[in-house]
């Protein structure tokens, strides 16, 4: 029974992070999207993201208690980086949002838009880039195994 | 209940972000970065290319411009961790055959 659910809980994981992975992709093309499906696909993007965090809140607590403690090198960088992931996250949606051309307006909120925010929007998506792609390479081993065992459904060794 | 709790404190925390990050306008950095946009023409980012591309191209470029980023930061990554994991774990079995 423990076994099913900590399968289960790997394939929704598997799942959660693909929807994670194209919605960032098509969010962080604004050019090729145009910028009204940019900003409403920004809000919807906040759902698979508190996913794939609420999945992970385990390892976040576990983890987060033990840092003072000793701990596998590894481990203790994934922790700093999704620290440092969340905040970068936390300002490009907002300030974002803070150079809203379509969404907000539409809402009834009109904003006067400010080149700090603008520049500062423009930068931290960059890097933002930048810093998903190595939360992703150094997951690369688990993304590799989750696809041939969930998607191509080939055997892999239990350790993923 | 225990889901809700902590899509909760996810907000709060983001929250908090969000208020921080609030009075960085108000700085000596910001109105410089106001000052260079305001000298450039525009407001930064590859918005002033937008008007002389055809729109095919604009398409492609976007998603082009984002895959090189990720495709050559990931594949520099995982170089340097598979070295750092292969050198420990040599590092492991020297110790351990002395
Ligand atoms: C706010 C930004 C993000 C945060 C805070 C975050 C946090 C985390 C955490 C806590 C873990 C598990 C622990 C570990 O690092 O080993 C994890 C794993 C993972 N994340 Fe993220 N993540 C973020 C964004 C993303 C994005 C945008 C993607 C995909 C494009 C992604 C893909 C993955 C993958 C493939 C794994 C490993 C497999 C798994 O255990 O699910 N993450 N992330
Ligand atoms: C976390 C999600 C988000 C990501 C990853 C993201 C990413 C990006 C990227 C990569 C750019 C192009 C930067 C450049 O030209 O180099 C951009 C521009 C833009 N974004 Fe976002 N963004 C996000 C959220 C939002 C939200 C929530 C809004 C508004 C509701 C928004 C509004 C805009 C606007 C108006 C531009 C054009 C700004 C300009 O050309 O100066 N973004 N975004």
């Amino acid at each position: 029974m423990k076994e099913k659910k900590k399968k289960s809980l790997n394939e929704s994981n598997f799942w959660v992070n693909l929807v994670l992975f194209a919605a960032f992709f098509i969010v962080s093309a604004p050019q090729s999207t145009g910028i009204p499906i940019h900003e409403w696909l920004s809000f919807v993007f906040a759902v698979p993201i508190i996913w794939h965090l609420v999945l992970h809140w385990k390892w976040i607590v576990k983890v987060t208690q033990r840092f003072f403690k000793p701990l596998p090198s590894e481990t203790r960088f994934n922790h700093i980086w999704d620290v440092l992931l969340f905040i970068l996250m936390a300002v490009v949606f907002f300030t974002g949002v803070l150079v809203s051309e379509v969404a907000l307006p539409m809402m009834g909120i009109p904003l006067e838009i400010d080149p700090f925010w603008s520049s500062l929007h423009n930068t931290t998506s960059n890097l933002l880039l930048v810093m998903t792609a190595i939360h992703l390479a150094v997951h690369w081993d688990w993304i590799v195994k989750a696809f041939k065992r969930y998607l191509f459904r080939k055997p892999v060794s239990q350790k993923a | 209940m225990e889901t809700i709790k902590q899509i909760l404190i996810i907000l709060l925390a983001a929250g908090l972000i969000f208020a921080m990050m609030l009075p960085l306008a108000q700085t000596d950095w910001a109105d410089e970065v106001r000052n260079t946009t305001e000298m450039e023409g525009g407001e930064g980012g590859e918005g002033q290319m937008r008007g002389d591309m055809p729109a095919s191209l604009m398409l492609i470029m976007g998603f082009l411009k984002e895959t090189i980023i990720m495709l050559v930061s990931g594949v520099i990554t995982l170089g340097i961790y598979r070295l750092i994991k292969r050198s420990s774990r040599r590092r492991k079995v020297s110790k351990a055959t002395g």
